[in-house]
């Protein structure tokens, strides 16, 4: 089947055509509300808006630094002020407007180690998957190294041996990221070289480039869209969690990661620094993950284990 | 069964060849292994005297030869910056993180079983609802962040429990508590489906046809055959929470090694760093060889 037709469609043909219906009622009544997509997924495009926009949302510049504001709370908090709504860290930094910025860095970083690394672990794991024999496992071997490493820890050292930055942090979470996607795709591709349309496409005289990209790819393509998503929040918790411990993105650019950390020698005295960053990590992953789960028992609930 | 366990051996020697070459490696990818060794500080005699130790006039497969050879023997060198061998800073700070993962560990299985079971059995109950909410939150809070709260909570507001540092029993609660969310919610998540999935065979209903009592047919009939994946899923879980004590230990300040190989990378005391990620690494291997023999062993269906 068509991997496009596939995501749009929505259950099976008989079930489809018996609750045809009150689909058909639900339309007539119009829009119906659910909780999940609808509320994460609002939650992530107001996200996307505010990492695009940054620059004219953010009141603030967000490495400016006003030493007689230092540590303003909230606003709503005795002593706070409404020029600075959510307060203000140890350096007088605004944190609305880190946290704006944050959510550009967050992201920025998720989906780029997300388009590199699905793409990586797709490419290797269906070429893997479709030759089989000893190309397949010595991929596999590869895979198996990959993944018994301990992940946090070789993202440190990587990270200090080739010095902290916005490109290394990318390049360092996929390279501890492609092995888990490499070993489903090439899963999946292993189940499909033996059905029969790829068996007809290669009767039918088409070349092995053309299988993968033409019968492969297309069978595969939910299966990744689902990866993809459901990634997003571990590699945003990956990536804050170097930050924290000071070796993902360099100071003083606003990583919400780093902020947490900021926050922490100032636990006692300002609770906010470290609150809200938290909190905002927190309900980006739990957006992602609820959209993941959501899109996987729509399109392939064979991945369900997961 | 004999060839399988060989392969599985002989790929858990390849893996760990793999981990030394990387470990050797890291320091020498980046240019000049002295200045990634050594302090800037260090005076000229201690180049001179990394520079023969790592045999660096010599072709690097003797240098890997001979680092290999010591590190085999036990010999782990000595931290640059410390001046203290090794071995005996870890031996130090070991015993506190094996201290806080067994008590996380502990508190993982009990109550993600615990709940996992009754989530299953009273499906769509307040039960069930609670401990979902509880694992979906366990996945999306980074360990960091949840640490500082439960400090702010308990340690700064309520004033119950010491904000951090190693100290009577009381410190270990918060940062094993921390370090277990995690798990939890994924022994909580697994049980369940594991559980539904045996609530409802035949058996069960035999069992509740015949009048065994409810708590039997949970925990007997339903439970001993649903452990089998959720145990082999806890043996993993004991080896990631000592690789996680590396965040935890820095929120909590604990005196473990996760904070140990932290200041040492900060530092750039390299010998530790190889020592650690050597030994986790080791772990991992080991455990994960273990665990995959050991499931051979119980499930004749699995086979490779």
């Amino acid at each position: 089947m068509n991997g496009l037709a596939r995501i749009f469609r929505r259950g099976n043909a008989s079930a489809e055509i018996a609750a045809a219906p009150a689909v058909m009622a639900a339309r007539r009544r119009g829009f119906r509300f659910q909780f999940v997509p609808m509320v994460p997924g609002a939650i992530i495009l107001l996200l996307l808006f505010t990492a695009i926009f940054a620059n004219l949302l953010a009141p603030f510049s967000p490495v400016g630094t006003t030493l007689a504001d230092s540590m303003t709370p909230p606003s709503w908090v005795e002593g706070g002020t409404t020029k600075y709504l959510l307060g203000t860290d140890l350096f007088g930094r605004d944190q609305i407007s880190r946290l704006i910025f944050g959510a550009r860095v967050s992201l920025s970083v998720s989906l780029t180690v997300i388009i590199l690394g699905i793409g990586l672990g797709t490419t290797i794991g269906m070429i893997s998957g479709f030759f089989a024999g000893k190309l397949d496992s010595f991929f596999m071997r590869v895979v198996d190294m990959n993944l018994s490493f301990p992940a946090i820890l070789i993202a440190i050292v990587m990270a200090v041996v080739f010095g902290p930055s916005f490109r290394n942090v990318i390049l360092i979470i996929v390279f501890v990221q492609w092995a888990r996607v490499a070993r489903i795709m090439r899963g999946e591709s292993l189940a499909l070289r033996t059905q029969d349309f790829v068996t007809l496409a290669r009767v039918a005289g088409a070349s092995n480039r053309r299988i993968i990209m033409r019968h492969i790819l297309p069978n595969v393509f939910p299966t990744m869209l689902v990866l993809a998503t459901l990634e997003v929040g571990s590699v945003i918790l990956f990536e804050a969690s170097l930050s924290f411990l000071g070796v993902g993105i360099p100071p003083p650019q606003p990583s919400w990661g780093v902020m947490v950390a900021d926050g922490r020698g100032q636990i006692a005295t300002g609770w906010w620094i470290s609150l809200f960053p938290g909190a905002c990590i927190f309900f980006t992953c739990l957006s992602m993950n609820s959209v993941g789960d959501w899109l996987r028992d729509r399109l392939d609930p064979r991945l369900r284990t997961l | 069964m004999g060839r399988y366990i060989m392969g599985r051996a002989v790929q858990g020697l390849t893996s760990m060849f793999l981990v030394t070459i990387f470990v050797f490696g890291i320091v020498r990818l980046s240019g000049d292994p002295l200045q990634m060794l050594l302090p800037e500080e260090a005076p000229p005699e201690q180049y001179a005297e990394m520079k023969k130790l790592l045999y660096l006039d010599k072709p690097i497969v003797v240098q890997y030869w001979k680092w290999i050879s010591r590190v085999v023997r036990g010999d782990l060198g000595t931290s640059t910056k410390l001046r203290i061998p090794v071995m005996e800073l870890i031996g130090e700070r070991l015993p506190n993180t094996l201290q806080l993962a067994a008590v996380a560990f502990a508190f993982t299985l009990t109550l993600g079983l615990a709940v996992g079971v009754y989530a299953a059995a009273w499906r769509g109950s307040v039960v069930d609802y609670v401990a979902r909410g509880f694992a979906v939150m366990g996945q999306a809070a980074p360990s960091f962040w949840s640490g500082i709260i439960f400090i702010l909570i308990f340690a700064v507001y309520l004033r119950w429990l010491p904000a951090g540092g190693k100290g009577g029993l009381s410190s270990i609660i918060l940062p094993a508590f921390t370090l277990g969310w995690l798990p939890v919610a994924g022994v909580m998540r697994m049980t369940r489906s594991s559980m539904l999935e045996v609530l409802n065979s035949e058996y069960i209903k035999l069992a509740r046809i015949k009048g065994v009592r409810e708590t039997l047919v949970l925990w007997k009939h339903g439970f001993k055959n649903a452990a089998l994946p959720v145990l082999t899923y806890t043996a993993l879980i004991f080896i990631a929470m000592i690789n996680g004590s590396v965040i935890i230990e820095t929120v909590f300040a604990w005196p473990g090694i996760g904070r140990l190989v932290l200041e040492a990378v900060l530092n750039r005391d390299f010998p530790i760093v190889q020592a650690v990620v050597l030994m986790f690494s080791t772990w991992y291997i080991l455990g994960n060889l273990f665990i995959d023999i050991g499931y051979a062993y119980l499930n004749p269906r699995i086979r490779y």
